[in-house]
């Protein structure tokens, strides 16, 4: 009986100790809850879980493991800037070759994402040089094609869409999407940049000029209209002997519209390069998009 | 059965200390959220704490009054930093940081009152440290007396707040040599001379940017009147905006003279503000 009252409360004991729920620290329990969460579709918990093995776990793999997780759940939560800094922090500590490619690779992506074109682009050049066999890895080829599509590297895209459709099998889709491509690419079918000073100048001497150099027609031929209405009225006024009228309402409107007109023309000429260049970049997209989804050799 | 109840004790214990160490842990885990500056995740991590020591509270209210502060959620920040208790390593930092978030939100006699009753011991510096917050506190009550009276003990001795100290002084002195405009007066200048108010008000060029147009307007309606008679379209419309950019124009120079008053006012505030600030962070780093 003796035994068995000891018996019953060892086990009192020990269960009350560790049928604690809060106590489990297990790491991978923790990163099982994070997986859990990411898959509930909870990013923001799961990240929260994940730091906590980053935090907690004394083994440096677990850590960048632990690390890529939070990155996965805080691109799904759309915070890129947040990706690059906390993966940075891994790369030092990433032991092996592969591990270091997925963290460059997730870092440059990011980086894309949140619009650093630049960084992304070092973080490419980064890969190339450290891992020239990473050339294939997950879609760093697509990525490398939008950041030379964003930095409006042109020549460099013509070169590298061959270099896509080598590593594709070869049929007649491929070659016309790289030729449409390529044409694209050529000097005169690139959009046009006009120079915003020149359309400030046009609009200077020729009211409305500036507008239409800019690819503002309308825009262009209603300031050129108004300015010449509000000085048709100055002069009737004028002609009436409306002096002070004529000076105070047309010759003010004249003005309001002559120097709106100038800036006008200004502001419209880098919005309208802008445009062009956006709905450029978009067509060079979906063309390499469909280079790119083509089946490999 | 004594060593019974002895056993189911001990797992009683061992359960709460267990518990209890989890919190620890994850107070440690929040530090370093914080460190990172992941203010959102901290504090999600802390809504969820269930702690029960003493010291356990005090440092998850402790926590969530600085996030909120860093947040710039100033008064549940004050909130939560008042329910620190005096046994915290921290309390005299969240009080001192509770009454500078509550002098922000423009709770100043709280503010002041949480101050005052605030026991340093004999910690000179932080004496002389509650003295400047109080004495920027009334600055920010314009309560002159108190200021005069609190900074009659500035010492200048404390580089944490030496300079601050100068300069609570020099705001006190701007506050008390603030021109007195009265609104009324310049509606009057206005209506005699368009423009006229805002000068008044110290509004040199918007002045003369209305006495431009409420002129210019007078001319074409004169011009109307002149050419084409009272009963003319032209003229009454042009009349009418005449009459409308005048009344505007007393209008605005009376509101000029509140919003001047309002801007010095809340620019001299955000200035003392600042220097409150300053030794603040410096001294609780």
């Amino acid at each position: 009986m003796k035994w068995i009252n000891a018996f019953c409360l060892i086990c009192i004991f020990l269960c009350a100790t560790f049928f604690n729920k809060e106590k489990v620290f297990a790491q991978d329990s923790e990163l099982q809850q994070g997986d859990s969460l990411f898959a509930q579709g909870n990013f923001f918990e799961a990240a929260i879980a994940y730091e906590r093995v980053y935090f907690l776990s004394p083994s440096a793999e677990e850590r960048v493991v632990a690390n890529l997780r939070k990155a996965a759940a805080l691109k799904q939560q759309g915070e890129f800037v947040r990706v690059v800094s906390d993966l940075q922090r891994s790369l030092p500590h990433a032991g092996n070759e592969s591990t270091q490619i997925e963290i460059i690779y997730e870092m440059a992506l990011s980086a894309f994402l949140s619009g650093s074109y630049s960084l992304a682009h070092s973080l490419v050049s980064q890969l190339d040089y450290q891992f020239p066999q990473a050339g294939l890895y997950k879609d760093l080829p697509l990525l490398k094609g939008m950041l030379m599509i964003k930095m409006q590297r042109w020549t460099e895209l013509a070169l590298y869409a061959d270099e896509l459709a080598l590593q594709r099998q070869p049929s007649p889709e491929r070659d016309i999407f790289v030729a449409k491509l390529k044409e694209l690419l050529l000097e005169e079918n690139q959009p046009v940049q006009r120079d915003p000073e020149k359309g400030r100048l046009y609009s200077t001497f020729m009211p409305g000029a500036g507008q239409i150099y800019s690819g503002s027609t309308g825009q262009g031929l209603l300031n050129g209209f108004s300015q010449l209405a509000s000085l048709g009225v100055a002069v009737a006024m004028g002609i009436n002997q409306l002096y002070f009228s004529g000076v105070i309402i047309g010759l003010g409107a004249f003005q309001s519209f002559y120097f709106g007109g100038v800036k006008q023309a200004s502001n419209l000429t880098v919005e309208n390069n802008l445009k062009r260049m956006i709905r450029f970049q978009q067509e060079l997209e979906t063309i390499l998009l469909e280079i790119y989804q083509l089946p490999l050799f | 059965m004594i060593r019974a109840f002895v056993f189911v004790c001990c797992a009683l214990f061992f359960l709460n200390t267990s518990a209890q160490e989890s919190v620890r842990r994850e107070l440690a885990f929040v530090r370093h959220l914080l460190s990172r500056n992941e203010l959102k995740e901290s504090l999600f991590v802390l809504e969820r704490l269930q702690a029960k020591e003493t010291s356990l509270i005090d440092s998850v209210n402790y926590y969530h009054g600085w996030i909120r502060y860093q947040e710039k959620d100033l008064l549940p920040s004050a909130a939560f930093l008042l329910q620190v208790s005096s046994e915290s390593p921290q309390f005299v930092k969240s009080r001192l940081f509770a009454s500078y978030n509550m002098a922000h939100a423009g709770l100043v006699d709280t503010a002041d009152s949480v101050l005052a009753r605030l026991h340093l011991g004999d910690s000179p510096v932080l004496q002389a440290l509650t003295n400047f917050e109080r004495a920027g506190v009334a600055l920010l009550g314009r309560n002159y007396d108190e200021f005069s009276e609190r900074s009659r003990d500035f010492s200048g001795d404390w580089n944490a707040f030496a300079l601050q100290e100068r300069n609570l002084v020099e705001y006190a002195l701007t506050l008390k040599q603030q021109p007195g405009r009265s609104p009324a007066v310049a509606g009057l200048l206005s209506a005699a001379v368009p423009g006229l108010g805002k000068i008044y008000a110290g509004k040199t060029a918007e002045g003369i940017a209305g006495f431009l147009y409420v002129g210019a307007m007078a001319l074409a309606s004169w011009d109307f009147y002149r050419k084409l008679g009272s009963s003319n379209g032209l003229f009454i419309v042009s009349a009418s905006i005449t009459g409308v950019f005048y009344l505007g124009n007393i209008w605005g120079s009376a509101v000029a003279v509140r919003r001047l008053r309002n801007e010095f006012n809340h620019e001299m505030d955000q200035r003392i503000l600042f220097d409150m600030h300053i030794p603040l962070r410096n001294i609780f780093q």
